[in-house]
């Protein structure tokens, strides 16, 4: 990986992914550019966009003939990815994975078994082969590894994408099963070496590249930045901290926020039912096909009423007729400002008082299985909880004082302002300062372009964020109460790795013995939170279900020794690897004997 | 392709002429044996003769015969080359050319195929993101105006996306129309076209009356091979 040429940044989105890179051998050496992939976009049509639209359509064999769908790189197809495999599945919708990565995350079900498209084949007719969340990760990856071989590389090895210095993005929020997942679905694409970067962390870096090493004179120490992601289909925050260093500006990422599946479809599909629901009144059904055709309009509905403030008059929404019928097809309603202000801003952005939480999921009994989509769409909402949740020693909460926006749904100026207004709004009862906006000039490139900077940086000349750990694991163990027949015994969380901790190092919990017996597998609950940042090694939280702890996975391994039954004492390491994964070891105490845990990636 | 032929008629020939030698000595040496069996009380000369022959068979009769064989061989080869060459060579080289020229004209149809799927391109996208030949094959007379505005509405927005993202399409003089433009000697007059009171030489003073289009963007979509390029938009069937 030494003499790779290319750094390369990987987005790989919920709903689009981007790939930037730079030349290291180019003349200016600071060049970051964006990698056009090619893509199927129509029937025999084959463009190169910026994005790769994150869908992935399974082709069965009676789609258009085989050479229409042919990608220059020739091989064998049985999954399409990018603009045309999103047009086809909503043709096709059971043969349609969409948000592969949200379901990575998806701790309710076993995410390499193939199990999507969620919704796909239920009836048994319908033979498909299903794809597992990982594989569907892997073929976008896999994709973007072709295009690359095939139009930068030319077949020469040295080029080659897999032979590169490659940063793959992931949202702050994933969890150590979710990242560990995604490098997984890097190496089956066969980009065996990665390294992991955060979503916001890589998008505050595109802005500190595009401004030109000037961003010194445009934050202050003290400054508290937040980075507010909000995405095709999920939201993301972080803090970020400007700190000062030896007369040197740094910076520190201070907390993540949690993994929300909500975003930008969520509001379009919220407007289209609005006006399926105003039609329905007017005793006009729309089918399927009409709905897509509905979405659509209200997504340029939306975009052409947000781009201006001005524009407050009622956009036109048409839905044409079918076929021939197109004229006399044609539904027409119209998307008034009023009603797009009442479902997107008091839907998605309300204001919101800085105490106020989410709205839970009060649903009792069954729930529809499949993605935990987010029960209260109030981004503002889950924006509060986020930042009152991270306070300062004295136990009052930290306002952020200037925002960096990023995701498709934050080019609308009139919901960047909403946002800031009501930040602003939060400021009033604590502290004087004001909040401004920071400008990444773009907001569907920047975390690609942010990745391949993060690359450069991290040679020696740019600066890097101290992030480090982005929650705190804890490791379930039995409370010390003498037992109770009949009664459950409570479990204790142990932390076994503190938030921050840095990449490259690893915390051994030596004060806590655990016994293990040789010959049998050995299994661990393993707990994580994305709030507890001062928790530190070793320490012990009673009734940590209710103290912001949550379940993650188990951890478990076969030990292996030379007499079965045998009883070995052993401590705790966790290791953040330099790839950004984390790694479970228990070690021996009386000799060097280590044995590794895998994470469990299945539902418990 | 006659150095091939050549070569195939002289395996043909020296194949031909050694089964030919085979069994011209075979007959002789199987003959002699019989007949001085026949004739072995006799002794005038012919009969003398013959016994050499058969003591020196090996030695003597069969590489004479060998080397006779093979000098008629050549001879026969060479005739064989020398008069069928002319015979040959318009055949061969007709052989030679057909199959070529089939391929050229294979390559010729593609080609005229994908500069039709080209030309076609653009309308098939105009027609899926934009509806607009549905819309050119209504019958307008049969709507209302309002009816059809609506229509046209969700068709213009479309068409005009599609028509930035392929063309990226600007104005070849980008001022305002009325204004005035002073045409410098060596303008394009590919560009710019000259209207009314023409004389003269540059530099012309006009008034813009239309800016003119032209394409920003040089991209063209790659279009794999399909079999029929006719097909615009397919036909759409739908299961139940």
């Amino acid at each position: 990986m030494g003499n790779a040429r290319y750094i390369v940044g990987i987005d790989l989105g919920t709903t689009n992914s981007v790939v930037a890179y730079t030349d290291t051998l180019a003349a200016d050496a600071s060049g970051i550019k964006i990698f056009k992939i090619p893509q199927i976009t129509g029937s025999g049509v084959v463009e190169s966009r910026e994005a790769l639209p994150s869908f992935v359509y399974m082709l069965d064999g009676y789609e258009e003939s085989e050479a229409s769908l042919a990608l220059p790189w020739g091989g064998e197809q049985r999954l399409m990815a990018g603009v045309y495999a999103r047009q086809r599945g909503g043709e096709v919708p059971h043969r349609l994975v969409s948000s592969s990565k949200s379901w990575l995350c998806n701790s309710q079900v076993d995410r390499e078994a193939p199990i999507l498209p969620w919704d796909g084949g239920m009836e048994k007719a319908d033979k498909m082969d299903k794809v597992s969340p990982v594989q569907a990760s892997s073929h976008i990856l896999t994709h973007i590894r072709r295009a690359w071989n095939f139009d930068m590389a030319k077949n020469e090895p040295d080029l080659a994408l897999e032979n590169q210095e490659i940063y793959l993005t992931v949202p702050a929020s994933f969890d150590a099963v979710a990242r560990e997942l995604t490098v997984k679905a890097a190496q089956l694409a066969g980009l065996t070496q990665v390294t992991l970067i955060e979503e916001p962390q890589a998008a505050f870096y595109s802005w500190i590249d595009r401004s030109n090493d000037k961003w010194r004179d445009k934050v202050e120490k003290g400054d508290l930045v937040l980075v507010c992601d909000v995405g095709g289909g999920t939201s993301d925050f972080s803090l970020i901290e400007v700190q000062e260093e030896d007369g040197n500006l740094s910076l520190e990422r201070l907390a993540v926020g949690e993994h929300l599946l909500v975003g930008g479809d969520n509001i379009d599909l919220a407007l289209a039912y609005f006006l399926a629901g105003k039609l329905q009144e007017k005793g006009k059904k729309l089918d399927a096909w009409q709905m897509r055709g509905l979405v659509h309009s209200c997504r340029n509905a939306k975009e052409s009423l947000f781009s201006d403030n001005d524009n407050q008059r009622e956009h036109p929404v048409t839905i044409l007729g079918r076929g021939s019928g197109l004229i006399k097809g044609t539904v027409k309603t119209g998307l008034g400002y009023e009603d797009v202000e009442k479902i997107v801003l008091s839907g998605f952005f309300p204001e919101t008082a800085l105490d106020e939480e989410p709205a839970s999921s009060n649903m009792a009994g069954l729930r529809e299985f499949g993605l935990n989509y987010e029960a209260d769409p109030g981004i503002t909402r889950h924006l509060a909880k986020f930042i009152s949740a991270h306070r300062d020693d004295q136990g009052r909460v930290r306002l952020p004082t200037a925002v960096v926006f990023n995701g498709g749904v934050m080019k609308s100026a009139t919901l960047r302002d909403r946002v800031i207004k009501i930040i602003s709004s939060w400021a009033e009862a604590g502290s004087e300062k004001g909040i401004r906006e920071i400008d990444t000039g773009d907001f569907d490139l920047s975390v690609a372009w942010g990745a391949a900077y993060y690359g450069k940086a991290s040679k020696g000349d740019g600066i890097r964020i101290r992030g480090g750990l982005a929650s705190s694991y804890y490791l379930a163990v039995e409370a010390a109460m003498p037992a109770i027949p009949g009664i459950v015994l409570p479990t204790r969380a142990l932390c076994i790795a503190p938030f921050g901790m840095e990449e490259g190092t690893g915390a051994e919990n030596k004060t806590r013995l655990f016994n293990l017996v040789v010959g049998e597998t050995v299994r661990f609950n393993i707990m994580t939170s994305t709030t507890r940042h001062k928790d530190s090694l070793g320490e012990i939280v009673d009734n940590w279900e209710y103290e912001d702890i949550r379940d993650l996975t188990t951890i478990e391994t076969l030990l292996e020794g030379d007499d079965d039954n045998a009883v070995i004492p052993v401590t705790f390491e966790v290791r953040l690897t330099e790839v950004g994964t984390l790694e479970f070891w228990a070690c021996a105490r009386d000799s060097d004997q280590r044995w590794k845990l895998e994470l469990n990636v299945r539902p418990k | 392709m006659s150095k091939k032929f050549a070569k195939r008629s002289f395996l043909v020939i020296i194949g031909f002429m050694g089964l030919l030698m085979l069994g011209v000595d075979a007959g002789v040496y199987f003959g002699i044996e019989k007949l001085l069996q026949l004739l072995a009380s006799e002794s005038w000369d012919g009969v003398r003769l013959l016994k050499v022959v058969s003591v020196n068979f090996y030695t003597w009769f069969l590489p004479v015969s060998a080397a006779v064989f093979l000098l008629l061989t050549l001879i026969l080869w060479l005739m064989v080359r020398g008069s069928s060459a002319s015979i040959f060579k318009s055949l061969v080289v007709e052989q030679d050319v057909e199959p070529a020229e089939k391929k050229d004209a294979a390559d010729h149809r593609l080609e005229q195929e994908r500069r039709r799927r080209v030309f076609l391109h653009l309308l098939s996208v105009l027609q899926r993101e934009g509806r607009l030949l549905d819309f050119f094959d209504e019958d307008l007379s049969l709507y209302e105006d309002e009816e059809i505005g609506a229509a046209v509405r969700s068709i213009q927005e479309d068409c005009k996306k599609t028509i930035s993202k392929y063309l990226a399409l600007k104005p070849v003089i980008d001022k305002a129309e009325g204004e005035e433009v002073l045409l410098e000697q060596g303008f394009d007059p590919d560009a710019v076209k000259l209207t009314g009171n023409v004389t003269g030489n540059p530099p012309f003073k006009g008034i813009l009356r239309h800016r003119g289009w032209k394409v920003g963007k040089r991209e063209i979509p790659k279009l794999s091979d399909v079999l029929d390029a006719t097909i615009i938009v397919p036909a759409e069937v739908e299961m139940e």
